[in-house]
């Protein structure tokens, strides 16, 4: 993946990080939960004689009054007493709040992940001494780039707290190798190093594939979720790259299914994400045995 | 690493861009004439935040930290009007996402409560609009909190008399 293309997509879906934060209810109002009904106007009318002034501000246009708790404060203006709470209180709603919204909802472009990748428990084994270290990786320039295409939310729990999510994920692995001096081939039914007649400007192994995510995730705190996840990833594609101009090849002897296990921490809807690849990347005796690790921040998790 | 933070510093200006403009409308009108505002800002909400940690109302002066302003105009002679329909026009932008969370008409003085996720994530932006015969007021409330309750004010507070 082209790195302009790379920053291209992080920079819009973090732009559709934001905006869909600031759409979207964060425990205040939305549009399907019973909002509106809470914050229609108290048949009782508040008794301000009970609540006590604080002094600082006190106008003909404002006052602002302490609860009877302590806990909230009430500021008068305009003949209506507005009630405010701690954030971080209520971070829970009640049960009633949340009940009439539906615990099932399609994802569209869900739970992006956008990071780099580091090879671990990298084994050549019976590669010939020489020939080795050839799937080193340029860590920093080595993406992760993947999102749920299409998916299905089903929150559960009495305060849904928790999560589950599933759907059909779409990933790009990009492996940048360190030499750009070989590109990546098969001989004898072997992942093998070719070297280049001369020096590329980079040299990549891409792999392309779709998968079943199953995602479980906790909402720790108002804002704060956990998850882990299992990917259950079939492989579409596999291309040995390296551009002087671009050079396209078909690579065998990636495993064609790759399952992979990931934790994400997230905050609003950014977090950050460590996923390992438990399948090896190659198949065993085709390749290198390497299990990628990705480490990045994901969207909307 | 350094395009991602030029990006960064491109993009968040414009997603903070509903925050100002709300801003704008709010110190246009406090500074207008025919209009009397009071504006209680950061430092106002910290200095409150101390008070009410020194009277051991440890909840309330979080409540305060977290507040980042208290803004408030009221029709005193000047435009009406106008000033209705760039009150209207703020809450009803596409880019701000305000949802109307109460509306109510009584004895021909219209309120209506508006509530949007604000930036940065965690914030929240109220906004209340009435007008009619007995008031036109503009409310702005900005910073972490919750909507608790909307009550009618069982008195009237007397108006002082003007110095």
């Amino acid at each position: 993946m082209d790195k302009k293309l790379f920053l291209g997509w992080m920079a819009t879906f973090l732009a559709m990080a934001f905006s869909t934060a600031a759409e979207r209810p964060a425990g205040l109002p939305s549009a399907d939960s019973d909002t509106t009904a809470r914050m229609t106007v108290s048949p009782e009318p508040l008794t301000v004689d009970t609540l006590e002034r604080l002094d600082p501000v006190d106008t003909d246009l404002v006052t602002l009054r302490r609860s009877a708790g302590g806990e909230e404060m009430v500021i008068e203006v305009a003949g209506f007493g507005i009630t405010l709470s701690n954030s971080s209180d209520g971070w829970f709603r009640s049960a009633d709040s949340v009940k009439n919204r539906s615990r099932f909802s399609l994802l569209f472009l869900a739970g992006s992940e956008y990071g780099f990748i580091v090879p671990t428990g990298l084994d050549y084994g019976a590669y010939p001494a020489g020939s080795d270290h050839f799937f080193d990786l340029r860590n920093g320039k080595s993406l992760h780039i993947s999102t749920t295409l299409v998916g299905l939310n089903c929150e559960f729990g009495r305060m849904r707290q928790f999560n589950l999510r599933t759907g059909l994920r779409y990933t790009i692995d990009n492996y940048r190798l360190s030499d750009n001096s070989i590109t990546l081939g098969n001989e004898n039914g072997m992942v093998v190093p070719l070297t280049l007649d001369e020096k590329a400007d980079k040299s990549k192994l891409r792999i392309t594939s779709l998968g079943i995510p199953l995602t479980f995730s906790y909402r720790v705190a108002r804002n704060l979720k956990v998850a882990v996840s299992g990917f259950f990833d079939f492989t579409m594609g596999v291309n040995s790259i390296y551009k002087r101009p671009k050079e396209k090849n078909t690579l065998s002897g990636v495993n064609a299914f790759q399952f992979s296990t990931a934790v994400a921490v997230g905050y609003h809807n950014v977090g950050i994400y460590l996923r390992y690849g438990v399948t090896p990347l190659f198949k065993t005796g085709v390749g290198p045995k390497v299990h990628p690790l990705s480490i990045g921040f994901c969207l909307d998790m | 690493m350094k395009r991602i933070l030029i990006l960064l510093l491109v993009v968040l200006p414009f997603l903070a861009r509903a925050q100002n403009v709300s801003w704008r409308f709010f110190d246009r009108y406090s500074k207008a004439e025919g209009f009397s505002s009071v504006q209680l800002e950061r430092k106002m909400m910290r200095m409150m935040s101390r008070q009410a940690s020194e009277r051991g109302d440890e909840k309330l002066s979080e409540l305060f930290r977290g507040l980042e302003s208290i803004r408030i105009v009221a029709l005193d002679g000047g435009d009406g009007q106008q000033f209705m329909a760039d009150a209207e026009a703020l809450v009803n932008h596409a880019n701000y996402h305000f949802q109307m969370v109460m509306s109510e008409s009584r004895d021909g003085q219209v309120t209506r409560f508006y509530l949007r996720d604000a930036i940065p994530p965690g914030y929240s932006e109220l906004v209340m609009l009435t007008s009619g015969p007995k008031e036109t007021v503009a409310v702005n409330i900005y910073g972490q909190f919750d909507l608790k309750q909307v009550s009618r004010l069982s008195t009237i507070r007397p108006k002082r008399p003007k110095e």
